[in-house]
């Protein structure tokens, strides 16, 4: 591996990085509202009266530094993220961002991720099954039904899987993360009860990305198909199976990897809905909540972890992709 | 050719059979085979309707013996998620919504309840109150033997604490209240505290400490508040047993979803006799979800109430789980929540501050049509900025002479036109009234964005532009965020608005003073959110206003004074009523019983209010045979 | 999930024969016939049926299919199936609108990006790095709320915002490829500029994927948009087919079997992305004949 290379794209890493915080930084700051009147006019509208509100709007306003010039707000905030410091939330003051981000990561990783990387493995085995000659003819016309799913609207397959699985036949439950009322202390049943109230929620986001992986990699595969590559294979007499994966599953799977690091970022953005609909504490609603609330900080945070967490996978892909096929060089050409 | 079966067909096929699983279909242990159809007849504008509505096969009861649920009460919370879990301070904005899943509920107590029913304000953690001559003294008696949970009486020295901490912190919620109207808060001795009054306030008890609306302020502990920062201190400690409040129930558990609570039986109240422990052993608040998740839960009787309930899954649950019950037993099932939709002007902007304009843009607007609108049919209007409690609506029975004079309920297009004419505006392009000055006659109505607020500020925005655009008068709605639109609101920076109002609920005082003329700050300057942001002047109404701020409510002197404020009010019409806040708050009496209803109106039945507490107390187990 | 096919290129042959094959390809004509038969739905319809239904309060409320509404009303008294005739076009509006400008910005950039590399590469790649790790979501719900009322087209365009950056990884990638060719490679041997190559050789070229890329945008589009509207950020004042999911999901039709109401709009979006999806695969086809014999 070149030095050079590496340098250069670490340095566009970190690019990457600061364009997408500083826009964090600019665009909820841009929109109309603050954060302490948001809270206190959620407050308001509850019916809880505020009496003197102009006055606590201002004392905060200056206890959280929003009455400063936007250009020293601007340089705080990059030291601060510099330090790791995603400082305290304005709609939970005084609870730190990190800790509110670490109270519902759990959730979206368990829940989204793990969905996503089942939609993806599944989609990608079919969508390369789909190809394969081998593959029986009765299966490669049943698959392509999975795109049909696709093709309602996720949130709508949420809603439908919610009122026939757990309304209807009482299947699932209607939410939640655990049955109300269970201890919150780790145990065997605990963890089968997150997980019988995490199928609802994990089967509506798989069953819908499934069909869009299932065509990304058959588009992958067919590019490989007719690979000399493989033809050898098969003149030196290796079996089928072994060809399909080793070889021309292998090879085919890369880009589509590559677009599963970057859509981990809009899968946050995504899962709001599926969070609404069956009240799972993640990150995506966290968002979404910080959003109405004006919650800069909150907002900053949430989003720089995301643009952090997507960047370092890109960057990760990026080094370790021309290890995996060494048809790609490092140079410039 | 290979395959004769296509994408498509199977494709079609999925969807047909996906509608057909729409359809009732049989459960197995079914009692009819088929959807059958009810009649129902509702009170529509004081006209008997009948509607027919489809009724789902029912599902079966839930087995009774469940003993863990029969001990437990759970209910469900608004406001979403709880980001941040583990802050019990009730003075920091951060506190919602954790604070009504269940704290002031059931954790805290308050110096006093307001019961809208009886329309008294009761003792509870006091024992009584009274007023010096010219209402600038207040004296309250502490009742004997109230605790804190830590097993420390609770004094006077609590509330002059809690008091004067407020005072001295402006950030904290009702510290600028306190900071206003207190001038001291001292111990007499420690069952009494006398708060000096900066001016006279007969309502001070009523405002802050009787839970007129949602919540009051709620004392805090000295022993345990003295050293901590209140604009930081979290107030959560569950190994500490902290929160240390008076009331019935301890916080055991908490998550952003769910909060969990115990009975303490060393409550100070059965401790006393007082009044006997709660029959819940168990409370759990749930964060109650999506609209279609609501029905389900309520169904199952896996809540026993919720917050709110739309009206068409009301009636689901209600087909579903015989059980389950609101305030009424007829349609529309709800009760009034006291803040009413209003339509307020900037009477600072024209030619909005005309009040024959005012009035043309109150004729233009059908309110019956749109409180129907935004209650699938039963919507009601409102005639004032209040509710229409008990002494309120005889208040307003009284005056309808008033209101036949001003028909501020009247829905008549041709005299909005007739007046807008009468002030030399023609008919321009596209049918739009044109000014003398060659100016469009254009409004610009500010509300909620439906993303925050809900559909029903779509379908007013959307009606709005309808009407006026009837009589010639081109609206632009604008949607904001809760935050924006508050913003806005407080600055002055809108031309008219739909609002609601938290105001009266048994005395007029509060909703009157919402429009006195030292609320009018120039446009620029911050408004206390929902009063004076029209920054209407009107030196007669607010000088009665005063007079009335002088009299204790009760007072027969009230009366009178309402109805000349009233005149002036109607006259000028800063602002009209659109329509009340209805809302079915619903229970299922599968576990629980003795919920507060209209057959049963011992108290008022919200249950993520303070006064949660007074009925929370009532309850009884569900006898095992009444079950069905 | 992936929003869009990434093919492998087979260049050098002309493209003309293949677009022959059109009118063969069942899967392209009955997808061209589905959405010609919703467009027809969108255009025709409101010649047939009243716009009185799509306003408040025009028929009872939340009555099931009669004779005289017959996909019965909603919980605010529209006509379902007003609201579904008058609908569609916005919707579809919006769908090709945002399409349209991402295609077309992506095209653009794709092309510079993958024909000349160097700086204006990098920094045309990151852009569209940096714009697909920024959560739409958070954007999108500021951008809503900064505008007041947001139309169809404003919409649109701030659905195409985020529309730009897989037309442009795609494009550019094909772009990538291309330019190393033979054909190419002779047509800057015998003399002829850069931009005529870009327009006149790699573009025509690379048109099944740009319609490809276009097809995946406009579903991506409308997904989007619904989406929006289901959160309550999009247009109010104008009917279109997300603003009944919105209302319906408010109302918990699906809870109250009003299936009258969620299951229209619900069926029509499918086959509107059934139909763009038979043309998306049968593009692919004609950009890479080898696709044809392997699947269906």
């Amino acid at each position: 591996m070149n030095l050079v290379y590496l340098l250069r794209r670490l340095v566009t890493f970190l690019l990457i990085v600061w364009v997408a915080a500083s826009i964090n930084f600019i665009i909820p700051r841009l929109a109309p509202g603050d954060p302490v009147a948001a809270m206190l006019g959620r407050m308001s509208q509850q019916g809880a009266s505020v009496a003197g509100s102009a006055q606590i709007i201002e004392s905060y306003r200056q206890q959280f530094g929003l009455d400063e010039p936007v250009t020293i707000q601007y340089l705080k905030y990059l030291a601060a993220l510099a330090r790791f410091d995603l400082g305290l939330s304005l709609s939970n003051f005084p609870t730190p961002v990190t800790t509110i981000i670490m109270r519902a990561l759990p959730w979206t990783i368990g829940l989204l991720i793990i969905a996503t990387l089942l939609a993806f493995s599944i989609g990608t085995l079919l969508g390369a099954l789909l190809v394969w000659r081998s593959t029986p003819a009765a299966a490669r016309t049943l698959l392509p039904l999975l795109t049909v799913l696709a093709a309602i609207p996720y949130y709508l397959l949420a809603i439908i899987l919610l009122y026939l699985l757990a309304f209807r036949f009482n299947l699932f439950p209607v939410g939640g993360t655990t049955r109300i009322g269970s201890a919150n202390e780790l145990s065997l049943s605990m963890v089968l009860d997150v997980a019988h109230h995490s199928v609802l929620p994990a089967l509506s986001i798989v069953l819908s990305a499934v069909g869009g992986w299932m065509l990304g990699m058959r588009a992958m595969m067919v590019g490989v198909i007719g690979a000399d590559y493989l033809t050898l294979a098969e003149a030196k007499g290796l079996k089928q199976r072994r060809i399909f994966l080793r070889y021309a599953l292998r090879n085919a799977i890369l880009p589509q990897i590559t677009g599963l690091a970057i859509s981990l970022g809009s899968i946050v953005s995504g899962a709001v809905l599926v969070e609404v609909i069956f009240s799972y504490p993640g990150v995506g609603f966290l968002l979404y909540r910080a959003i109405q609330n004006a919650d800069y900080t909150l907002i900053q945070g949430i989003t720089f972890f995301l643009v952090l967490s997507v960047g370092i996978a890109i960057l990760i892909l990026d080094l370790v992709y021309p290890l995996l096929d060494p048809r790609i060089t490092y140079q410039r050409r | 050719m290979k395959k004769k079966i296509s994408v498509l067909g199977l494709g079609l096929l999925l969807i047909a059979l996906l509608l057909t699983s729409c359809r009732p279909a049989t459960t197995p242990q079914v009692i009819e085979s088929t959807p059958r159809t009810v009649e129902v007849t509702r009170i529509v504008a004081g006209t008997p309707e009948t509607i027919i509505i489809t009724v789902e096969p029912e599902m079966p009861t839930p087995e009774p013996v469940d003993p863990e649920r029969a001990r437990t009460l759970i209910l469900g919370f608004e406001g979403g998620q709880v980001a941040s879990p583990d802050i019990a301070n009730p003075f920091i904005p951060a506190r919602w919504p954790m604070i009504s899943a269940g704290l002031h509920q059931a954790v805290f107590e308050s110096l006093f309840y307001l019961n809208y029913e009886t329309g008294e304000i009761q003792p509870w953690q006091a024992e009584s109150y009274s007023f010096n001559d010219d209402y600038t003294e207040l004296a309250i008696k502490i009742r004997p033997g109230v605790e804190w949970s830590d097993g420390q009486p609770f004094t006077a020295r609590d509330v002059a604490f809690t008091i004067n901490m407020l005072k001295d912190n402006p950030t904290l919620i009702n510290g600028p209240a306190m900071e206003q109207w207190v001038e001291a808060a001292e111990v007499v001795d420690d069952s009494t505290v006398r708060i000096t009054l900066t001016a006279p306030h007969p309502r001070f008890v009523l405002d802050f400490l009787s839970v007129q609306v949602w919540g009051s302020i709620i004392v805090m502990p000295e022993h345990i508040w003295k050293d901590q920062d209140p604009t930081t201190f979290k107030n959560l400690d569950l190994e500490k047993g902290w929160p240390v409040a008076t009331g019935p129930y301890r916080l055991t558990q908490a998550s952003s979803t769910e909060f969990s609570y115990e009975r303490r039986d060393d409550w100070w109240a059965a401790k006393t006799g007082f009044h006997a422990l709660p029959a819940p052993e168990k409370l759990i608040f749930i964060e109650q979800g999506t609209e279609d998740r609501r029905a389900a839960m309520l169904s199952e009787n896996q809540v026993d109430g919720l917050p709110a309930l739309g009206l068409g899954a009301y009636r689901v649950a209600q087909a579903r789980n015989p059980n389950v019950v609101a305030w009424l037993p007829e349609p529309p099932y709800a009760w009034i929540d006291p803040c009413p939709f209003y339509f307020e002007f900037n009477t600072t902007v024209q030619p909005w501050d005309d009040p024959e304009m005012r009035w043309a843009v109150s004729y233009a607007i059908d309110k019956e049509k749109l409180a129907d609108l935004t209650n699938e049919g039963s919507g009601l209007t409102a005639q004032f900025l209040f509710s229409t409690y008990g002494a309120l609506s005889s208040l307003l029975e009284k005056n309808q002479a008033l209101f036949e004079q001003y028909p501020v309920m009247e829905y008549n297009p041709e005299k909005a036109i007739e007046i807008i004419e009468s002030k030399g505006y023609t008919r321009g392009a596209g049918g739009f009234f044109v000014g003398p000055d060659g100016q469009p006659l254009t409004l610009e109505i500010m509300g909620q964005t439906p993303s925050e607020g809900g559909v029903a500020w779509g379908i007013s925005a959307s009606l709005f532009t309808e009407y006026l655009a009837a009589v010639g008068i081109q609206v632009t709605p604008k949607l904001l965020s809760v935050s924006a639109y508050q913003d806005a609101a407080s600055l002055g920076d809108f031309e008219a608005r739909q609002a609601w109002l938290c105001g009266s609920v048994t005395d007029p005082y509060t909703t009157l003073n919402a429009f006195h003329a030292n609320r009018a700050v120039p446009v620029g300057e911050r408004t206390d959110y929902d009063k004076g942001a029209g920054r209407w002047v009107n030196e007669e109404y607010s000088a009665i206003v005063d007079q009335v701020a002088q009299l204790e409510p009760g007072d027969p002197h009230i009366d009178e004074l309402f109805t000349q404020a009233l005149e002036i009010f109607l006259r000028e019409l800063p602002a009209f009523g659109l329509y009340q806040q209805v809302r079915i708050v619903p229970y299922t009496s599968t576990y629980w019983t003795n919920w507060p209803t209209s057959q049963n109106n011992y108290i008022h039945p919200p249950n993520w209010w303070m006064t949660t507490h007074q009925f929370l107390i009532e309850l009884q187990p569900a006898s095992q045979t009444a079950s069905r | 999930m992936a929003s869009s096919t990434v093919v492998s290129v087979v260049p050098t042959q002309s493209v003309r024969w293949r677009f022959r094959a059109f009118f063969r390809d069942w899967k392209l004509v009955t997808g061209v016939a589905i959405l010609l038969g919703l467009l027809l739905f969108g255009l025709v319809g409101p010649l047939v049926v009243s716009e009185e239904g799509t306003r408040l309060g025009a028929g009872e409320y939340s009555a099931p299919p009669s004779a005289r509404h017959p996909l019965g009303t909603d919980s605010t008294g529209r006509d379902v199936l007003a609201m579904m005739v008058y609908g569609t076009r916005p919707t579809l509006r919006v769908g090709f609108l945002a399409g349209g400008i991402g295609i077309l910005v992506g095209v653009i950039l794709g092309l510079i990006s993958g024909y000349y590399r160097g700086p204006v590469d990098t920094i045309i790649r990151s852009a569209a790095d940096i714009t697909l790790t920024i959560p739409a979501l958070a954007v999108l719900v500021v951008l809503a709320s900064f505008l007041r009322t947001t139309t169809v087209e404003l919409m649109a365009v701030i659905v195409a915002l985020f529309a730009w950056p897989w037309p442009t990884r795609t494009i550019r990638a094909q772009t990538l490829t291309l330019r190393e060719s033979g054909f190419v490679s002779m047509s800057r041997l015998s003399g002829r500029n850069d931009l005529e190559i870009l327009f006149l050789e790699i573009l025509p070229n690379l048109l099944p994927f740009i319609m490809a890329s276009f097809v995946s945008a406009v579903s991506g589009a409308i997904l989007a948009s619904v989406g929006l509207q289901l959160l309550g950020l999009g247009p109010i004042l104008t009917p279109t087919l997300g603003l009944i999911l919105q209302y319906a999901f408010e109302y918990a039709a699906i809870v109250r079997g009003m299936w009258w109401w969620w299951g229209p709009p619900t069926v029509f979006l499918m086959l509107l992305f059934i139909g763009l999806f038979l043309i998306s695969m049968a593009m692919d086809e004609i950009a890479n004949p080898r696709l044809k014999g392997a699947a269906e």
